[in-house]
């Protein structure tokens, strides 16, 4: 872009509107935390349904453990790396990152007070909070399938209500099929589409 | 009607309010964001960084990454309120009466 001064009215709001949508397609991650944690969500409720099923619920219940301690220590790791080449930080990355802190905290109180007080809730208020994550999200990136799949978990967290512990385990499944998995794919493929 | 050159002259120019553009949606961003974002080259963005700067409408911080200099620029409050005001005027200007 060269220096010239002379803009008339009609370029000067044309080219504060590209640079705005540049600047946020340059700024926005890829979808890879969706994806990240909807896979290893599914992977580990079906592990725990099928443990279950098979008389083996610890085995199963074991796979919670390993599957979301190496999602934190993944999520960790690539995101100190993405932070490190982050040329920029927009106030959409900022107020996430903040969103995804308390989302992980409320989910540890959660998970330590429900499994103790009331077990047969902890699924459905996990999909309460999985719902008001990805809600969120999707408004601050104005990105409908991310709505759409928050408003589907609350949907869920009320039909996890009605079914019995085992079966809530199946509803958690379709849930971060519908919530993360779906909206983390439209989302990365929308994005790399927009950076070509 | 406003006038045409009621519009701020700091503003009025392409690259500089490509700049202010950039930053308005950003908490803050690397010269090398910018640069790549506007497509301008590193003198001419520097020239415009400076005098954003000077007027008070940009920060501008210097330090290490790496063992190499990195700028890093952020958009003031004033700089937030002169952008906001030179989108209302230039509005105010396109808006036939």
């Amino acid at each position: 872009m060269e220096n010239i001064e002379q803009l008339s009215g009609s370029e000067s709001l044309k080219l504060i509107e590209t640079m705005i949508k540049r600047a946020k397609t340059r700024a926005t991650g890829d979808g890879t935390y969706f994806l990240l944690w909807g896979y290893l969500v599914l992977a580990a409720s079906l592990i725990h349904l099928a443990g279950i099923r098979l008389g083996h619920e610890e085995a199963g219940s074991f796979a919670w453990g390993i599957l979301m301690t190496f999602g934190g220590i993944y999520s960790a790791i690539k995101n100190r790396a993405d932070e490190r080449k982050q040329k920029s930080t927009s106030y959409i990355d900022y107020f996430m990152k903040y969103l995804w802190i308390a989302f992980g905290a409320a989910i540890g109180l959660i998970l330590l007070i429900c499994l103790l007080q009331a077990p047969k809730v902890t699924y459905p208020m996990i999909l309460v909070l999985y719902g008001i994550g990805t809600f969120v999200s999707g408004g601050a990136l104005e990105f409908k399938p991310l709505i759409w799949g928050g408003i589907f978990c609350w949907i869920m967290a009320v039909v996890a209500t009605m079914v019995s512990f085992e079966n809530q385990l199946m509803v958690l499944a379709i849930s971060v099929v519908g919530s993360y998995i779906i909206p983390g794919h439209l989302l990365q493929n929308l994005l790399s589409r927009e950076k070509v | 009607m406003k006038k045409f050159d009621e519009l701020d002259p700091l503003l009025h120019s392409q690259l500089r309010l490509a700049v202010m553009s950039v930053l308005v949606t950003q908490k803050e961003a690397e010269f090398s964001f910018i640069k790549e974002t506007t497509e301008a080259t590193a003198g001419n963005l520097s020239a415009s960084v400076t005098k954003l700067k000077d007027a008070g409408y940009l920060d501008v911080e210097k330090k290490f990454k790496d063992n190499y200099p990195l700028t890093i620029c952020r958009i003031t409050a004033r700089g937030v309120q002169a952008f906001e005001q030179y989108v209302q005027n230039l509005k105010a200007y396109l808006e036939p009466k």
